[in-house]
């Protein structure tokens, strides 16, 4: 519930954390407010992390992208909630509340440590999202190496049918997965887990999982049941699992088990291991039941029936055999025993007679009789002929038994037909193969006797009639149709029937012949008395039994302790998991058992079926497609040390009160598939170009070879085709989706830089280059080879034998062509998620046709829900830059509406105060990290210990498994405190992602945070060198030696602290200006807006034409007001910033005002929005004729008159006019679209006109697609020419007349037409320059101001607290503008919202008494810090250099090249990098270890 | 079971042998084919070109006929019957006021008989009924594009329209060596066969090479109109290029009548190239 009390909550919501979100978030959190990032997947990151480089300043995306991450972990006040998905949304801006499902990781966050042992534990392999399918990762993983939050997590479905099916619940996923791996005893073991018969059941059991098995549906079920065979006998035959070692409490209550049958063992074995003392009472002289006296030895071997029963006899249970209940105990007798609970598992033994004349006579058996005799090793006299009654596998075993005894003939006499017959298929097609005759449709009718013996059985035909109760068709005698049939035997497998007479007797209710029970707890009629297996459900299966006696076990205990026995249990099954979607299952055959030939197995009674070979469980096993992913065989919880792994996670929920939300959650690429012309999955060589992103990255599935997925061989020619999936309007995305031309020149060049020689060629419509740097990118991309051919193809071969690429088109003569490429890349377009139509309904946000927010040209980040705002794709197919400012623009309106709530919830840590240990003698502690076992498998860190101790200074040293979690942090801190350490030395990982946390802990036990060293025997040592533990322990001691000599050296630094200026100086008033002005004085800080004209507006008052009901002069109009009447605002007009001095935080400038004094004013931070200015052209007559005007102009002149555009009848815009070409080599952007708004603009005004666009590109990007679609719709037309071959224009008798060559045609075309209009290019101010100077902030060669990042820092300068925004930076439409602006408000706000500012303390400082001033440092300090500067030395006046402390940026550079060592960088001071260095080639110590290394090696 | 049968006008003459083939095979599978009482022309020849009225009209009274049956579904072996019927009863579901009809008593599940016949039931009914090995018969699946485009038109999986492996399931049950290969969906230019015969060649061609590089001896269609074309042409492309398409272009019931051991030989003498020797080669 909102709290209602109109404060506003000072918390914001950011939902979704890809590189939009993690801008949003810190900008939010660094403004003072508490950020929860939301996001949907297990780490963040987003899809910038999957891009190899980035355009066009090449950088490594993961390079760029990693210090933000760290950053946003770090941060304490983001709250990073993963595998999160928002329900519930309700409340007003400035107070709403949000409830938010954390969907389980199986990973405890707090406990694991991301060593990843158990990444190696797992045996389920699933197509890695992260490489786009090519590459491969385990079910518990990390999304990607430099993932955050770092843990692993659990990819999970519902589990497999398989488990759901199995009465026991045994989890066939599992053993299959581990069997796969050749991990053949872990496999058994998780048989074990729920079946303590695995040899019996890999035989006899009737596998209902494999009726479901999901592989049915492909081609055959997987043998499951041969796989558990097969490990059954890997475990006798080999080393097999020790049995468990059990204490049994004696005080616990005895429990009393009534059979020794699958069931009766099954739950003594449960029971045993909880402790409960357990004894079985067995009426025969041994156990087993009917596992050992129906199931013939063919079929179960008795050793190894044997084998399963001793293994849990070997448990300390009780077994009393000779026993039988109603003669030797009772139930009365064994409660007055002592026993408090008793399970009745007696089984069924009795064979179910006939009732026909002669039944009585000798020679007729009953089955289950029959067996028993043979199997207790009886001798039996078969006699010749033998009439077997049934259809069951008693029937079969009967049968195939009487043939090995020597009967020459067996019949067996079933009244159904064939399909009726319960009996198993493999054993009825046994039986057939051995030679048993089936009689189907008869029925024995009269056993006709001699001498006392049966002689002959008649038999009568039957016939099928309706079906009855048992769903099977009931058979009905055929009158007269008897006959007899000559029998020495007969043999009644017809059935079996408990003794119920003893049962009875003891007083327990039964019902149809079977005890009553209740199916969930098996309890009978009698408290106290449990009963499962055949007695209580009739003749079943060995694992039906099994699965009996454990719900009997867990009923025995429930009751013992007096426990409710039914709760939490139930008999219905959750729903299995589907088959599985995640890859694509090949046909496979299914490995088959082989048999023993049927003429020597029918000779005795060894086994028939042999078990399958190693390689054929493995080939087998591999079939299993895994249907739950995760197949829980629980071996990554054996792995995980920390035990951070709970498989038993559930879903939570989590409320939320925020103020605002910002939505960032990206898109997704469009689903190639739905172009099946270009063959994506079903030709290997066509990958989208995310897919090739991953081919080109170092940590991808190649490694960073270039190399095709059918063969893995490197590609001499690929070929990139544009727009799949954009400006598509049959598959409903009509957009464009603005980087794919980008992206795709950028991968040509590095796939032409990874493989020299490499032919890349791209398809293209138009090649829209539109964005900062991006024209002299492409243009420089074809001289590094990168071939551009225009036109689209409709549709690629493939060649099914080297599968190459056949691509048929036209080229630029117009000929058909068909060429073979080695690879085919699709340049997909961008999609909102799918999610994000469920995330918009719930946050009632309304999204336009395609699915996207859609932009609001004059309102940033604005959604239909005031409080709700968005950034990034989900606005608009943008790229990462134009990502990263609409993040900060939208942070900006959060930070607007929620002003007064700032700082309300944000945390500030307090720590001690710091011991002075600058007169101490260095006392240093040393923590050896195990990392799990990542480090310690390879390093015998014990040994690193031991070494430590030994170095000087060293007072303390040990190791802990994790070094990094938080119970060790407590340790480092006692341990501090404990042995007055002043120094601290970690050997652990990388100080990229873990010097902060340890620096932390250090500043927490009282010491300075810099009195902290680090030494990385892991991704240094023990990762690279894993093949030689002992050469990587002589190396983890260098190291360590090396962190205590410099640790030894180590001094305090104190990080200064100064008061912050909170206000801000904006340079220009046009737009971008006025609104950045507006947003910093919303946010409540005081603002000064320096305008050079008298009048404020800049270029936008004269953007009159509009397609909307708004001009954006009016817009700008409505701005210039709020802003002159802002409060919190002072405008300079007719001003200029004329001196500036001062840093981050504390800016002095002075401004020129209109009357001409100066005033200075002293601000935090400085935001340059000096604006651009239209070309004006020299060429096309532009200045000769007035017919010939520029975009700007045309607007002037028909946008409050358009009624003068009934005049014209032939209007030609030229596009380019000015850029892309020599010495402009950028697009100014605008041009395209504003020129087809005025096309439009014509046409809605005088439709006879005839409109024409000369063009080189339509850059009609993002949604402007949507335009260009609607002027060739009113009949606009578009005509390219080429840059060599220019439009010419003359006038003749004041008519224009114009020539253009058409590119597609070839041929000229003339034009007359009353007005042209030139496309003319932005440019910069050209004071741009001076301005350059005057704030100290570079230019790119465009003379546009260059911004500190491309891509991630976009809207900063080098220089800390300046930032830039509008057309000064670079070409742009007023909506672009206004969005940076609100964005360089955000970054302006992360400084001037505190009230003190830090400065790192590891910075550069020169002794100007040695400086010389060389200007060596001024020349190579990246950040063009140093300056030379008079002082006052000890020579009297001299120049010297001058690093101010609030602008370096602590890089060491200048300190390197400093050729007379007068500049030191603190914290890395000469002597603490010459101290590692001496000490690692101090041949004492060297040959102290080098010994130690000696040693070891003889030891070997 | 039983399903609604409506031939069309190639299957009474140029596409005899499927028709036949397709009651042989259906018989052999349990299918009772009732064939649509009356019926009469789909509209595909020129009518659909010519006059938009007509060309639902004609296919809808075939539609209204069917009604006159107990059947849900109705299956259709020609390609192009298959696309007028469903083009039809979209309209007509549509808007039948625009067309001066009446609103569609039923609506039929209309399939085309490689939809049919790749259901899984069938699948395994195929499979239990093979009698002969034919996996020496390497069959170009080949579908045309009447029966799959346009994928909105017909309800076909966009991914299906490009990429169909009804036929190839078929095959594969019915024990043939299915090759894969990129042009079973290509147009065979059967509807240039008369105007421009040189490009239909051109197309035909194409086809023709590609089947005989993945090493095929044997092009399998469900489409009369690209069997026609195809096998009549076949030798007389063959001779202007100075090769021997000597590949049969047999209809995909043939192929599974083949398995079945039930196959006519008199089928065989109504295709321009002659299918025995290769049946010889193959041991059928």
């Amino acid at each position: 519930m909102p709290n209602g009390d109109g404060k506003k909550v000072g918390a914001v919501a950011v939902i979704g954390g890809g590189i939009g979100g993690m801008q949003a978030a810190l900008d939010l959190a660094n403004s003072g407010f508490k950020v929860y990032l939301i996001e949907s997947s297990t780490a963040i990151g987003g899809h910038m992390a999957q891009l190899d480089k980035t355009f066009p300043t090449n950088d490594c995306s993961m390079c760029t992208i990693s210090p933000k991450l760290i950053e946003v972990d770090k941060h304490e006040n983001i709250e990073i909630l993963t595998n999160a998905e928002l329900m519930e949304f309700a409340g007003e801006p400035g107070d709403f509340r949000l409830k938010v499902l954390l969907h389980p990781r199986f990973v405890d966050l707090e406990k694991c440590n991301a060593c990843g042992d158990c990444l190696e534990k797992c045996p389920v392999l699933v197509p890695s999202e992260f490489e786009e399918k090519l590459g491969e990762r385990t079910v518990i993983h990390k999304l990607y190496p430099q993932a955050i939050p770092s843990p692993v997590a659990i990819t999970k479905l519902n589990r497999p049918p398989c488990i759901l099916t199995c009465p026991a619940g045994v989890n066939g996923q599992a053993y299959l997965a581990l069997a796969a791996k050749g991990r053949f005893l872990e496999a058994l073991e998780v048989v074990r887990r729920n079946n303590p018969f695995p040899s019996v059941c890999g035989r006899v059991c009737h596998h209902p999982c494999e009726f479901e098995c999901n592989r049915n549906e492909l081609d055959e079920a997987v043998a499951i049941n041969p796989v558990k065979r097969f490990l059954s006998d890997w475990g006798r035959s080999h080393e097999d699992s020790p049995i468990e070692k059990i204490a049994i409490d004696q005080n616990k209550q005895r429990i009393a088990i009534v059979g020794a049958g699958p069931a009766g063992l099954t739950c003594a074995q449960d029971l045993v291991k909880k402790g409960y003392p357990v004894t079985i009472f067995e009426a025969e002289d041994k156990p087993g039941g009917m596992m050992r006296w129906a199931i013939p030895g063919y079929r179960l071997p008795r050793d190894i029936l044997d084998y399963d029963i001793n293994r849990i006899l070997s448990l300390p249970i009780e077994l009393k055999t000779g026993v039988k209940l109603g003669k030797d105990v009772t139930l009365s007798s064994l409660k007055a025993q002592g026993y408090k609970a008793i399970f009745l598992a007696v089984g069924a033994p009795n064979s179910q007679g006939l009732n026909v004349a002669g039944s009585d006579l000798e020679g007729v058996w009953g089955g289950l009789d029959f067996l028993k005799k043979v199997n207790s090793g009886e001798k039996v006299n078969i006699g010749e002929k033998v009439v077997i009654v049934g259809g069951g596998n008693v029937a079969m075993d009967c049968a195939r038994v009487a043939i090995r005894l020597g009967c020459k003939e067996v019949n067996i006499a079933y009244r159904r037909s064939r399909e009726e017959m319960p009996a198993s298929d493999e054993e009825i097609e046994a039986a057939i193969e051995e030679g048993i005759k089936f009689h189907f449709l008869v029925n024995p009718t009269k056993i006709v006797g001699q001498n006392g013996k049966v002689d002959k059985v008649e038999l009568i035909k039957m016939e099928l009639g309706e079906p009855d109760e048992s769903g099977r068709r009931k058979p009905i005698p055929i009158k007269g149709s008897e006959f007899l049939m000559d029998s020495s035997l007969v043999i009644l497998a017809i059935g079996q029937r408990a003794e119920t007479d003893v049962l009875v007797k003891e007083g327990l209710e039964l019902q149809g012949g079977w005890i009553k029970t209740d199916p969930l707890t098996l309890q009978t009629s009698i408290e106290g008395v449990f009963s499962g297996g055949d007695v209580a459900i009739g003749p079943s299966s060995v694992v039906e039994a099994i699965a009996q006696g454990h719900e009997a076990a867990e009923s025995i205990e429930r009751y013992l302790r007096g426990i409710d026995l039914k709760a939490n249990r139930t008999l219905e099954k959750p729903e299995k998991a589907p088959f599985p979607t995640y890859r694509r299952f090949q046909k496979a055959l299914r490995q088959h058992e082989s048999k023993r030939v049927i003429s020597e197995r029918i000779k005795d009674f060894k086994e028939v079926n042999q078990t399958l070979s190693e390689e054929q469980v493995i080939a087998e096993a591999m079939r299993c497609l895994q249907c739950g992913i995760c197949c829980e065989c629980l071996a990554c919880v054996a792995a995980c040390q920390a035990q951070a792994i709970n498989h038993q996670m559930i879903p939570e929920t989590k409320d939320i009160d925020v103020g605002a939300v910002v939505v960032t959650c990206g898109f997704e690429p469009f689903d190639a598939e739905l172009r099946g012309e270009y063959g994506y999955g079903r030709y290997p060589n066509v990958v989208t170009a995310l897919q090739f992103e991953r081919i080109l990255s170092a940590s991808g599935p190649y490694q960073g070879h270039v190399v095709r997925p059918s063969d893995h061989k490197e590609p001499k020619r690929v070929a990139w085709v544009q727009c799949v999936g954009s400006r598509d309007k049959s598959r409903g995305t009509d957009y464009c989706s603005s980087v794919c031309c980008m992206y795709a020149i950028k991968e040509a060049i590095m796939a032409v830089d990874h493989a020299p020689g490499l032919e890349a060629t791209i398809f293209y419509n138009d090649i829209r280059a539109y964005g900062k740097g991006f024209e002299f990118y492409y243009e420089n991309s074809k001289k590094l080879g990168v071939k551009f051919t225009r036109g689209l193809i409709s549709g690629v071969k493939e060649d099914p034998k080297t599968k190459d690429i056949i691509v048929r088109y036209f080229d630029d003569n117009g000929l058909e062509r068909e060429e073979i490429f080695d690879m085919f890349v699709l340049s997909i377009g961008l999609k909102p998620p799918k999610s994000a139509i469920t995330l918009a309904q719930r946050l009632g946000i309304e999204l336009n046709k395609f699915g996207f927010v859609g932009q609001d040209e004059y309102n940033p980040a604005l959604t239909s829900r005031n409080g709700v705002y968005v950034a990034g794709t989900f606005e608009a197919p943008m790229d990462i830059p134009e990502t990263v400012m609409t993040a900060s623009g939208a942070a900006s309106c959060a930070l607007e509406l929620l002003s007064e709530a700032r700082g309300t919830l944000v945390k500030e840590k307090t720590y001690p105060p710091e011991e002075d240990v600058i007169n101490q003698e260095p006392r240093i502690g040393v923590f050896i990290c195990h990392c799990g076992s990542n480090i310690a498998r390879v390093v015998d860190v014990q040994k690193v210990v031991e070494y430590a101790k030994t170095l000087p200074d060293v007072v303390y040293a040990e190791t802990n498994l994790y070094t990094c979690s938080t119970d060790t942090q407590v340790k480092i801190k006692d341990t501090i405190k404990k042995y007055s350490i002043n120094r601290v030395i970690v050997a652990s990982c990388t100080p990229r992602t873990h010097e902060p946390l340890f620096q932390d802990t250090i500043r927490e036990a009282g010491l300075n945070k810099y009195l902290f060293e680090m030494a990385n025997i892991r991704d240094q040592d023990s990762w690279v060198h894993y093949d030689d533990p002992i050469r990587a322990t002589f190396k983890a001691m260098d190291l360590t030696r090396m962190a205590v000599a410099r640790a030894r050296r180590l001094k305090p630094l104190q990080e200064r602290v100064f008061k912050v200026q909170q206000s801000a100086l904006v340079v220009g008033g046009g737009a971008a200006g006025l609104a950045c002005a507006l947003s910093i004085a919303n946010q409540g800080f005081d603002c000064y807006l320096v305008e050079r004209e008298t009048e404020l507006g800049g270029n936008a008052r004269k953007l009159k034409v509009s397609l909307d009901e708004k001009a954006p002069f009016e817009f700008v109009k409505s701005l210039v007001e709020k802003v002159t009447k802002h409060p919190k605002i002072r405008v300079f007009t007719g001003a200029s910033a004329a001196e500036v001095g001062g840093h981050v935080g504390n800016f002095k400038a002075k401004i020129k005002t209109n009357d001409g004094n100066t005033e200075e004013v002293n601000v935090g931070t400085l935001i340059l929005a000096t604006g651009g200015e239209e070309y004006k052209p020299t060429e096309y007559l532009f200045g000769q004729s007035n017919r010939v005007m520029t975009l700007l102009d045309f607007s002037e002149k028909f946008a409050d008159s358009p009624e003068k555009l009934k005049s014209i009848k032939q209007a030609v815009f030229i596009q380019c006019v000015g850029s892309r070409e020599k010495d402009y080599m950028y697009c100014s952007r605008v041009c395209c679209q504003h020129a087809i708004k005025d096309a439009i603009f014509i046409k809605e005004h005088n439709p006879d006109a005839q409109v024409t666009i000369l063009f080189r590109d339509i850059r009609s990007y993002g949604f402007h697609e949507l335009n260009y679609q609607e002027a060739r719709d009113l009949g606009v037309l578009f005509i390219r020419f080429d840059i060599d071959n220019r439009p010419q224009v003359s006038e003749q008798n004041g008519k224009l007349k114009l020539t253009v060559t058409d590119d597609a045609l070839g041929i000229p075309l003339e034009f007359e037409p009353d007005i042209l209009i030139l496309s003319s290019a932005i440019r910069p101010r050209a004071d741009a320059q001076e301005v350059a100077s005057l704030f100290k902030v570079p230019l790119n060669p465009d003379k546009f101001f260059l911004e500190a990042h491309m891509k991630l820092r976009p809207l900063d300068f080098p220089s800390d607290g300046i930032f830039v925004a509008g057309l000064a930076h670079a070409p742009k439409n007023l909506a672009e503008s206004l969005r940076q602006a609100k964005g360089a408000a955000a970054r302006a706000a992360t400084i001037i919202s505190k009230d003190q500012l830090t400065l790192p303390a590891v910075i550069s400082t020169v002794d100007q008494e040695l400086c010389a001033a060389c200007l060596t440092c001024v020349r190579l300090c990246p950040y063009e810090v140093p300056k030379i500067v008079r002082i006052e030395g000890a020579l009297g006046r001299q120049w010297a250099a001058y690093i101010e402390p609030a602008q370096c940026q602590g890089c060491g550079v200048c300190a390197s090249v400093c050729p007379r060592k007068a500049i030191i960088t603190y914290h890395y001071e000469d002597d603490q990098i010459v101290s590692k260095v001496e000490v690692l080639f101090d041949t004492e110590d060297f040959e102290r270890t080098l010994g130690w290394l000696q040693e070891r090696q003889d030891e070997r | 079971m039983r399903v609604a049968y409506y031939p069309g006008c190639s299957l009474e003459g140029t596409a005899k042998e499927y028709d036949d083939s397709i009651r042989a095979v259906m018989k052999k599978l349990g299918v009772e084919l009732v064939e649509i009482p009356d019926w009469n022309c789909c509209g595909a020849s020129s009518a659909h070109m010519l006059d938009p009225e007509i060309t639902v009209k004609l296919p809808w009274r075939n539609l209204k006929q069917a009604e006159l049956l107990n059947e849900t579904e109705i299956m259709i072996p020609c390609a192009a019957c298959f696309a007028r019927m469903k083009h039809a009863q979209k309209e007509v579901t549509n808007d039948a006021a625009k067309y001066g009809l009446e609103p569609p008593g039923k609506n039929f599940k209309i399939v085309h008989i490689h939809e049919f016949l790749s259901d899984k039931e069938f699948l395994k009914k195929i499979e239990a009924a093979k009698e002969l090995d034919i996996s020496k018969l390497r069959a170009a699946p080949y579908y045309g594009c009447l029966s799959l485009r346009n994928p909105k038109l017909l309800d076909v999986d966009v991914r299906e329209a490009e990429n169909p492996t009804s036929m190839e399931s078929i095959l594969e049950a019915a024990g043939a060596t299915v090759l894969e290969w990129s042009y079973k969906t290509d147009c065979c230019g059967g509807n240039l066969a008369v105007p421009k015969t040189n490009i239909q060649k051109r197309m035909s061609q194409k086809i023709f090479d590609a089947a005989m590089y993945v090493e095929a001896n044997a092009i399998v269609t469900d489409c009369p109109m690209c069997q026609i074309n195809l096998d009549m042409r076949a030798e007389e492309i063959g001779a202007t290029e100075g090769k021997r398409y000597n590949i049969p272009v047999l209809y995909l019931t043939e192929v599974l009548a083949l398995s079945f051991g039930i196959a006519d030989k008199l089928w065989w003498n109504k295709h321009f190239v002659n299918p025995k020797p290769i049946f010889a080669g193959i041991g059928l």
